[in-house]
């Protein structure tokens, strides 16, 4: 019984882990604490591994790092501080090309619009599916898209990402 | 560049992944050490509140017969529990603090059981409203348990994890010989919940 679970489990976990992992990258911005939040959601699925369906174990666990992704940016002890000394960046803004990567550009935004461009745009969710992972309405999905877009516009300078916010749900 | 548009921007940056294997059985050694965690959470939490009980019957006693040291009539005791008069009552249905822990565990993370009102109880007829704290704000869960089996409601939680609320719940009610909120000793509702 319990070899059943474990098989069934690692089969879905083989098929889902590396989508997770780059969901929550793009959600933390670095590969440890994406490996931490994606083990930890794991580890939920297979506590309720008997309970759900596989198909319903994806969306959960996306759910978990999702949300897990946003609380850790919320935790006072994880927020930024201020610093006198600033950090070394590998290049400063120049005319010619991005002042940010995309993983950068990520980062400076607010939680809820990261995840939800993360979402959309990673996991290839429809307004409605992103809507019901982060437990917000639609509503609210297409304008954290709309204002996500145009600040990783400004971020990286690049005219590339005009037009995705016009695309249907 | 005609890819280079976002979602190629994002499957680029995680293209170079460290490679990271999760292995089943240090997960399942995880969920375990989860549930164990968990248990001992509940234990703690459950020994605090059959010693608070037991205290406060203790001194509500001692105050009740030092002016006449006559016989003091005390709570008949659940058929269930024993006769040891200096044994500390457990309680024989679920309690309320072990339903926040359990409800919390089926939680998604980011959604929690909201702070408690004053008066928060299983009712008789086995129903429990929680507060709950959301990304998007505050909502409230109701729940209902009974012989016939437990449900789970609330606008702010999905299907599928209100069936898992639900099975959490009614696995911890299990746990005791009543159902939450069983009215016992003849009117008077269990203390312990």
């Amino acid at each position: 019984m319990v070899e059943d679970r474990d098989g069934a489990f690692t089969e879905w976990a083989q098929r889902t882990a590396q989508q997770l992992r780059g969901t929550a990258y793009l959600l933390c911005g670095d590969w440890h604490t994406a490996d931490d939040v994606v083990q930890d959601a794991l580890v939920r699925v297979y506590e309720r591994w008997h309970r759900i369906r596989p198909e319903a174990a994806t969306s959960y666990a996306r759910r978990v790092v999702a949300t897990s992704a946003v609380d850790r940016s919320r935790k006072p002890w994880r927020r930024e501080v201020p610093s006198d000394v600033l950090p070394d960046r590998p290049s400063g803004p120049h005319d010619d090309g991005p002042d940010y990567d995309v993983v950068s550009a990520l980062a400076e935004l607010p939680s809820r619009q990261r995840a939800v461009l993360v979402l959309r745009f990673f996991d290839d969710l429809s307004v409605d599916d992103t809507a019901r992972v982060l437990g917000i309405t639609p509503g609210t999905v297409k304008s954290s898209t709309s204002r996500g877009l145009d600040r990783l516009r400004e971020l990286m300078r690049t005219p590339v990402l005009a037009g995705l916010d016009e695309e249907k749900p | 560049m005609s890819d280079n548009d976002l979602r190629t921007l994002m499957r680029d940056a995680v293209g170079d992944a460290p490679a990271r294997e999760f292995s089943t059985p240090v997960i399942a050694s995880a969920a375990r050490a989860r549930t164990r965690r968990r248990r001992a959470l509940y234990g703690v939490a459950g020994i605090g509140a059959a010693a608070s009980v037991a205290a406060a019957v203790a001194i509500g006693g001692s105050l009740l017969s030092s002016p006449a040291p006559a016989p003091v009539a005390q709570p008949s005791a659940p058929a269930s529990a024993p006769s040891d008069p200096g044994a500390i009552a457990l309680p024989s249905s679920l309690p309320v603090g072990e339903t926040v822990a359990v409800v919390d565990g089926a939680l998604p993370s980011g959604t929690s059981v909201g702070e408690l009102p004053m008066d928060a109880a299983w009712t008789p007829d086995g129903t429990i409203e929680l507060p709950l704290a959301t990304p998007s704000g505050t909502a409230s869960l109701s729940l209902s348990a009974s012989a016939s089996g437990c449900s789970a409601d609330s606008s702010a939680l999905d299907a599928a994890t209100l069936d898992a609320v639900a099975s959490a719940i009614c696995s911890a009610a299990a746990q005791y010989p009543n159902q939450p909120g069983t009215v016992v000793d003849g009117g008077s509702i269990d203390p312990a919940a």
